[in-house]
């Protein structure tokens, strides 16, 4: 026994093959290293939790980054985050809308993070200038300039 | 400022240490181009730059739902079966997030030993 299935094909719109192309978010791959039992005990969490081991590692990587540039002096801070935002220019987000920058900036100093970013990119510019950056500071950024992993305007602030 | 010692724990992390495995880690363009910033920034290899604090952040993780007492005793229990007799314990909690949870009093590991009598 089987079906006859047969369509009114009249009665179905026609559809220009796509045009619209949607960006698809880009990844990158860490080769990490870490202690077994710990892997052991995030997948068994994994498994408990109906999650990939991956998004638990990947979870854990975001809230210590977080972390550590919440512990950085501010300009520090600033310095780190324009530069990566910098490094993910002309690669596609999987949070199109996330910006390292803003977000240090919204979480530091709560509303309006743009117009505070402004200010604060202004007001290192300045210390840089009239001399006032600290040693850490001014090295700090000598050596994101030395990695070439991306030309950025740091060198101008 | 890190101690001689706690550098050579490291070093000893990123050598062919079988307690520890390399695992390939997808991450989103966000989350990839501040690793890269940071590990510019500390001058250190992305490979081990989250070793020791992943043990850190699972353990505080863990602290945080007491059903994973039984999640960490089920895991231990299977890990120490396949344990080699000769180590000693520690050698399997070491630099481990359960090394974590027993710096902080959370735990307590002991190898019970079980005699028979005839």
């Amino acid at each position: 026994m089987s079906l006859e299935i047969t369509f009114q094909e009249d009665a179905f719109q026609k559809v220009e093959e796509s045009t619209a192309s949607f960006d698809k978010p880009e990844f990158k791959k860490f080769n990490m290293r870490f202690n077994n039992l710990d892997l052991a005990i995030i997948d068994a969490i994994a498994k408990r939790d109906g999650i990939s081991r991956s998004q638990i590692i990947n979870g854990f990587i975001r809230e210590i980054l977080e972390d550590f540039i919440l512990n950085c002096p501010r300009h520090e801070a600033l310095v780190m985050t324009r530069y990566a935002e910098s490094l993910s220019d002309n690669h596609t987000k999987s949070d199109k809308n996330f910006k390292w920058d803003l977000w240090y900036t919204s979480l530091e100093f709560g509303t309006h993070p743009e117009n505070y970013l402004d200010y604060a990119r202004m007001e290192l510019k300045n210390d840089i200038k009239e001399g006032n950056a600290s040693k850490e500071l001014l090295s700090l950024i000598a050596m994101l300039k030395k990695s070439r992993l991306v030309s950025t305007d740091i060198e101008e602030e | 400022m890190v101690t001689l010692s706690e550098k050579f724990k490291e070093v000893k992390k990123s050598s062919n240490n079988e307690h520890y495995s390399t695992v390939s880690v997808r991450a989103s363009t966000e989350i990839a181009s501040m690793v890269d910033t940071v590990s510019i920034v500390t001058k250190e290899a992305v490979m081990n730059m989250f070793t020791s604090d992943l043990s850190v952040y699972l353990a505080e993780y863990l602290l945080k739902d007491s059903r994973n007492i039984e999640l960490i005793k089920q895991v231990l229990n299977e890990e120490y079966k396949d344990h080699d007799p000769h180590d000693e314990i520690e050698t399997l909690t070491v630099g481990s997030c359960v090394e974590v949870l027993e710096k902080k009093g959370a735990m307590d590991l002991k190898v019970k030993l079980n005699f028979v009598f005839k």
